[in-house]
């Protein structure tokens, strides 16, 4: 795997180097550069519009960016022709803002789908994984029910599983607890945690909640909207309080204090 | 997916299918597999309106359709292969329903009506200048201008009969050809010369001067013959008598016979009649221009008509549907094959 | 007043998105094709599930419209033509007039267009709303091909089923235009039946299912296409879903006449 980097025997979970990204001539977020070690659980944040989840979608291969380079486990995903891009994709997992489910699939097909398609497993063997990966998001003995019938919540859950299919070393999460009341956000951070503690995987989140930040995040890399770039780096609780930049500062506290187990309502 | 649409979607298909093979059916995909007959004949007149499919007919009933077309160049023959389907062609033995003829015994049939005058012709279909071949008996069979052996047909050879409109066209044009033939300005030419000799005779001087000298010698045989009368004596007054009276029994004669001529030279009034014949001439003369002129727009009108006659046959939708292309040489020779 | 220049760049805009839209349908032509031939050569790889689903929305569900518009259509058509050649006496060759011009022309466009209200439109509003909540991008991600996965299984299904509407809608016009020609002229079946089999070649009807073929390729083509080019705002699916309509018969009418010259000049060869 690591066929191109010498000098880092271990290559980083996600490395960016120089990447410029946005549409047609708009740069959105100009000459980024960041590392991200295998275990790791961390958060792309920043103000709405600042690009985050077009960064993400670019890591994830979907978009082509204009300069620059992204290595998922040492591979180049930017230069990747068709089919190894498609390999270097069956690595990682990805849960969608929206939960992205198969409408026309149950639940326990949604999950089984990658492996399906992607592996040679028999079916039991595709059986006995999905009730594990449902078991790992607290949705046992819901296999059988359509996406339609299932809460804003389970769908995130769901998604978890989904991404958790084929076992990947690296997760992607969209807006993982947007647009979920502070319970369920918080059942699902909590989900996160169990889900690292698991299968040691490296998590990639954007978000812009505040406390989920705090409770899950190893570490943040902030974003900015005016600078088109990265504005500061590192775990929430440092640069909420010893940032350089303002922004950053007032940003973060507007999280509040706490560490965990909030009943902080909503963000706005 | 339930049961219920399983059994709907299982439904279409069966009954969709079925449908499609039952249109197959209907539509005649079946024939394909009906034994088929072969019969081959050859002209040498043009197809122009026949085309592969065309339908075969024996006797006004649709028996097949023609498969091929060839042409042989160098003998400007064209072959027109038919395929026939046999199961026209039916058997009755008493007391059952007619069963088709084999292959073997079609072929049989047809080669046996063949010597008996079995031929194949080319005839309109409808108004569409489509045509279609019709198998059918003809008394008097002419024979073909070629070899049909030379050509080695492989299917059963049936003569071909000129079709009705190259038949037609085929008299009307040697009507023509003959009308064509004769030498109306010879004729003329030799009317002419006959009149004007006749006339010169006539106008001659010469005719007025006989007819004064055929007069002229009358009257001088009569003064001879009176003059002999005065100078006969008495003496010899008997027998001169009876001679005399002979003479003049023989000079009356004579003058009865002068008389007679003379009445008749005068009844004839030549002069009058002269005239009247220059006249006569003078007009026949005429005549026989006018008469040239005619011959000579017949001659045209001919071949107008002959020009026509083609362009129908080689197109005969154009009676109907008027010509395709307006030709200003082809429209004066309509309009003139009509004027006559 | 507008500016004479902004009109030179709208019309230079629109070429160029007109171009996009021709190289976009291309490329998803290869796409969609290579995505065909690999589920010709590994048929396991082909969801079944997905193509049972389909084949039951575009065939069973859609006889009862099409049974409707094809009757009507062959009613309408034998009496109009009726009212026509009666004056002429040409009462014979109707069942043949009837039956080339449904098995050959109005059976499989009328049947075609159906199928473009009933199931273009829906590939399109499916994929669209598949875009916008993300499942492209999810299936993209768990490496799966979106035209394997969404368009194979819809183009076979439209392939098979298409076809036998269009026997179906052949039969049913058929039956309406008998329907005329029994009430108007008295004319019993076997009559019109022996009729149309004069008149109609096999070759007809062959070309009409050949034709509905080619349809349901293009129906589910400009459907799945335009679907996967669906905007992302709110009104963007309604917006695709018209406009794979609108395509898509645009096309067929495009591919009919060009087809309708394609068979006679291969007729032209056969007579």
């Amino acid at each position: 795997m690591a066929d191109n980097n010498a000098a880092n025997p271990a290559p980083a979970a996600i490395e960016v180097r120089d990447l410029s990204i946005g549409y047609g001539s708009r740069v959105v977020l100009d000459n980024l550069n960041f590392r991200i070690e295998p275990g790791q659980i961390v958060t792309i944040l920043g103000g709405s519009g600042c690009g985050k989840s077009t960064l993400l979608k670019h890591i994830i291969g979907l978009y082509k960016p204009l300069r620059g380079d992204i290595l998922i486990n040492g591979r180049s995903i930017v230069t990747a022709d068709e089919q190894e891009k498609r390999s270097i994709m069956s690595e990682f997992g990805v849960a969608y803002q929206g939960g992205a489910l198969f409408r026309s699939l149950n639940l326990a097909e949604n999950i089984a789908l990658p492996m399906e398609e992607l592996t040679n497993w028999t079916r039991a063997e595709i059986r006995k994984r999905v009730s594990e990966k449902l078991a790992l998001v607290h949705l046992n003995g819901f296999e059988k029910y359509m996406p339609s019938d299932l809460s804003g919540g389970m769908i995130k859950r769901a998604a978890f599983a989904r991404a958790l299919a084929l076992d990947p070393k690296l997760l992607f999460f969209d807006e993982p607890s947007a647009g979920l009341d502070p319970l369920t956000s918080d059942m699902l951070d909590k989900v996160i945690l169990e889900i690292r503690e698991k299968t040691h995987a490296t998590i990639m989140m954007v978000t812009h909640e505040l406390p989920s930040i705090f409770r899950v995040s190893d570490r943040v890399i902030m974003l900015s909207a005016e600078k088109k770039g990265i504005v500061d780096d590192g775990s929430p609780a440092y640069l909420r309080d010893h940032s350089a930049d303002e922004y950053v500062r007032t940003f973060l506290s507007r999280g509040g204090t706490y560490k965990s187990n909030s009943t902080e309502p909503d963000h706005a | 997916m339930n049961d219920n649409s399983k059994f709907k979607l299982g439904l279409f298909i069966i009954l969709a299918t079925a449908v499609f093979f039952a249109a197959l059916f209907i539509l005649g995909t079946m024939d394909r597999f009906k034994e088929k007959a072969h019969i081959s004949t050859l002209v040498s007149e043009s197809v122009q309106g026949l085309s592969v499919g065309s339908s075969v007919k024996y006797q006004g009933v649709p028996i097949g359709n023609v498969s091929e077309i060839m042409i042989y160049p160098t003998d400007n023959v064209i072959r027109i292969d038919m395929e026939i389907n046999i199961s026209k062609f039916k058997v009755q033995q008493a007391g059952q329903a007619p069963v088709t003829i084999p292959i073997e015994a079609f072929n049989e049939h047809v080669a046996e009506a063949v010597k008996k005058g079995l031929c194949c012709r080319m005839e309109l279909e409808g108004i569409t200048g489509g045509k279609y071949i019709e198998l059918q008996m003809v008394k008097d069979t002419s024979p073909p201008e070629y070899d049909v052996k030379e050509f080695g047909l492989a299917y059963t050879y049936v003569p071909s009969q000129p079709s009705l409109i190259s038949d037609l066209r085929g008299s009307v044009t040697a009507i023509l050809a003959k009308l064509e033939s004769i030498d109306y300005k010879g004729i003329s030419d030799r009317t002419n010369a006959v009149l004007d000799s006749i006339n010169e005779r006539v106008n001659s001087p010469k005719f007025d001067e006989t007819i004064d000298n055929v007069n002229a010698m009358v009257n001088e045989a009569r003064k001879s013959i009176e003059n002999l009368e005065k100078l006969t004596g008495s003496d010899v007054k008997d027998k001169i008598d009876t001679i005399s009276q002979n003479v003049s029994v023989a000079v009356n004669a004579v003058e009865s016979l002068t008389k007679s001529v003379e009445l008749e030279i005068k009844a004839i009034e030549f002069g009058k009649i002269a005239e009247n014949f220059r006249s006569f001439l003078s007009t026949a003369i005429r005549t026989s221009k006018t008469l040239d002129e005619t011959l000579f727009n017949v001659d045209n009108g001919v071949d107008a008509l002959i020009e026509l006659i083609q362009y129908i046959d080689s197109d005969p939708a154009s009676l109907i549907q008027g010509k395709k292309k307006p030709k200003t040489d082809a429209d004066d020779a309509q309009g003139d094959g009509k004027k006559r | 007043m507008k500016n004479p220049a902004d009109s030179i760049i709208q019309c230079g805009d629109m070429a160029f998105q007109l171009k996009d839209e021709v190289v976009s349908l291309i490329s998803f032509v290869g796409d969609v094709t290579a995505a065909l031939w690999e589920g010709i050569r590994h048929p396991k790889r082909l969801r079944w599930k997905d193509f049972l689903f389909y084949m039951n929305t575009c065939g069973p569900d859609g006889v009862p419209i099409t049974i409707m518009i094809s009757a009507l259509m062959g009613v309408v058509l034998a009496y109009q033509a009726e009212v026509q050649s009666h004056k002429y006496g040409a009462d014979n060759f109707l069942p043949m007039v009837i039956g080339c011009t449904i098995l050959r022309e109005l059976g499989p466009l009328m049947v075609a267009i159906v199928a473009t209200g009933r199931s273009g439109s829906a590939f399109a509003a499916e994929i669209g709303t598949m875009k916008i909540s993300e499942e492209l991008d999810a299936l993209r991600t768990m490496g799966i091909r979106p035209t394997r996965f969404l368009v194979v299984p819809k183009m076979w299904a439209m392939l098979f089923m298409l076809p036998l509407l269009t026997v179906i809608g052949d039969f049913v016009g058929c039956a309406g235009g008998y329907m005329v020609m029994r009430s108007e002229l008295g004319m019993p079946l076997d009559v019109f039946l022996r009729l149309t089999r004069q008149g109609v070649a096999v070759k007809y009807f062959i070309e009409g299912v050949l034709k509905s073929v080619v349809f349901a390729y293009i129906i589910t083509m400009t459907g799945c296409w335009r679907g996967f080019r669906t905007g992302s705002d709110a009104i963007a699916v309604g917006r695709s879903t018209t406009s794979a309509v609108v395509t898509s018969i645009l096309f067929i009418v495009l591919t009919d006449a060009f087809l309708a010259k394609l068979f006679t000049v291969f007729y032209g060869w056969q007579g």
